[in-house]
């Protein structure tokens, strides 16, 4: 059994959330939208995360990203605590993969991002 | 320096006003002080754009949107500086890189944006060391910047700047101990809730406020005090403050406001012909499309008026009564629809809006509506329902 809110719309209904082997019910929805929302985030709630990615050798510190589509909710934090481990290279345009597999998932650029020569 | 339409601010208001205004034929000059796009630019989550375009997008594309846009409009010249003084004359003092200029109006729109609340303005005892920073702050240190903030943080406010600030904290590594709301219940969406503290287990204290903020150097601990007079000491290096926006008024002084700050016509006329305002400079909301459509709306009457001198003639009153603490616009011009965006003082869940005349009697009803504190409801009224002055409530439908 599970309890949450819907985010369907801004009424913000109660759910009640439950399964056994066959199906999954739903209670304390108004609409058909609130249940099929409750089933979505009971068995696989998925959101499209957005992240900043550090950037080597451009002219901002960070380029902001999006995932290429909505991925599961439990993959977005260890998601964001490998990119802090990582770098992307610039430039970088919007709309570029940045990642073409992290943890299984694309993430694309949202920014463009020039290079800066060093002159050392 | 001449021009038809001068544009003060260049966010998602002055964007869509200053492109509204050139698309009617209008020289039009926009003047920003930071970066074309104004705060939207800190904005990387994907919470745009649904109204305006269709689809959903981040703040940075949303702006790209009416860059791109902008710069296909010769007739509009981008200033980067501030405007240090205007007059009632439509006299602009413009300072920037190239030295101080006046410039001189036909029509002027404001779309200066709005301010953070910071700690000063909060009763917050303590000895307010460093680490205490707005949620816009925040979210340019972070995405802007690329800067690391702090390890463990308090937000205060649940509003929408405070929500996506907790969750951009939450991404960045930083760890948000709670979210505090100084009224009962929270004053954003459901879905900004589930998706933005649910999703990350941020526990949101209703009803509680940070009382006192310790540390010697930098935050150590805050003190919050819960409804029930407890007190709760919660240790943590930062403190965002989301404790709300107030729209930028220092320019406009000499526009006599009303009971709730300024008021327009549905063409966003100010009561001072020629003086145009729009978004947050108005007043205060969460989501940049409906902005941006108001924007559209002051650019394009803000044309006319600088080419043609029009003005609307006739418009009717709308005054808020009851529940419902302010709307905008105030005055509906006669003969044409307008979108009324309504506020009330509390949550209602099953809310419907009236519209009665002075003797009471209900002109038209909106059913079915859900309507909160934190944001404001949209209501389209058509021309033919509004032909006199209008006293608008909120009643709860049981």
């Amino acid at each position: 059994m599970k309890e949450m809110t819907c985010a369907a719309c801004p009424k913000g209904c109660k759910l009640r959330v439950d399964s056994d082997l066959y199906e999954v019910s739903v209670s304390g929805n108004e609409c058909a939208v609130g249940r099929d929302y409750a089933v979505g985030e009971y068995t696989n709630p998925v959101r499209t995360a957005t992240f900043n990615v550090r950037v080597r050798g451009g002219s901002a510190a960070v380029v902001s990203a999006i995932t290429a589509r909505p991925i599961s909710l439990v993959k977005i934090l260890p998601a964001s605590r490998l990119l802090k481990k990582l770098y992307v290279d610039a430039p970088i345009k919007e709309g570029q993969v940045l990642f073409s597999s992290l943890l299984g998932e694309k993430i694309i650029a949202t920014s463009s991002v020039g290079k800066v020569e060093k002159y050392e | 320096m001449q021009t038809d339409v001068l544009v003060i601010g260049g966010g998602a208001a002055g964007l869509a006003a200053a492109i509204a205004a050139a698309e009617k034929g209008a020289n039009v000059t926009l003047v920003e002080s930071g970066t074309l796009g104004g705060t939207l630019v800190r904005r990387i989550d994907d919470s745009f754009g649904k109204q305006i375009f269709g689809e959903v997008m981040t703040g940075r594309e949303y702006v790209r949107r009416f860059t791109d846009k902008l710069s296909l409009y010769p007739r509009i010249r981008v200033v980067k500086g501030v405007v240090t003084a205007l007059g009632a004359d439509k006299t602009a003092e413009i300072v920037s890189t190239d030295g101080c200029r006046v410039y001189k109006a036909k029509a002027v729109v404001l779309a200066s944006g709005s301010r953070e609340r910071t700690v000063g303005m909060l009763d917050v005892g303590g000895t307010h060391p460093a680490g205490i920073m707005t949620a816009g702050a925040a979210l340019k240190a972070m995405n802007v910047d690329g800067r690391r903030i702090g390890t463990r943080a308090v937000v205060i406010g649940s509003g929408e700047s405070g929500l996506t600030a907790a969750r951009r904290l939450t991404l960045e590594g930083v760890k948000v101990e709670c979210v505090t709301e100084r009224m009962p219940y929270s004053a954003c969406t459901p879905d900004m809730k589930v998706y933005c503290l649910d999703d990350y287990r941020i526990p949101l204290l209703l009803s509680a406020e940070v009382s006192e903020i310790r540390g010697d150097v930098r935050v150590r601990e805050v003190v919050i005090l819960r409804s029930g007079g407890e007190e709760q000491t919660v240790r943590c290096d930062l403190v965002v403050v989301a404790a709300g926006r107030m729209p930028l008024s220092a320019l406009y002084g000499f526009i006599k406001p009303g009971a709730k700050g300024i008021e327009t016509d549905s063409h966003c006329m100010t009561c001072s012909a020629g003086f145009f305002i729009c978004g947050n400079a108005l007043h205060v909301r969460s989501g940049a499309d409906n902005v941006s459509e108001e924007g559209r709306i002051a650019g394009g009457y803000a044309a006319e008026y600088a080419l043609k001198r029009r003005i609307a003639e006739k418009a009717y009153w709308l005054t808020p009564t009851g529940n419902v603490s302010a709307l905008w616009p105030q005055r509906i011009v006669a003969g044409e629809g307008a979108t009324v965006a309504v506020r009330v003082n509390r949550p209602i869940r099953s809310a419907c809006l009236a519209f009665k005349d002075g003797t009471g009697k209900t002109v038209m009803r909106k059913e079915k509506l859900t309507m909160i504190p934190g944001d404001e409801t949209r209501i389209y009224l058509d021309a033919e329902d509004v032909t006199q002055n209008l006293y608008v409530v909120a009643e709860e439908n049981l």
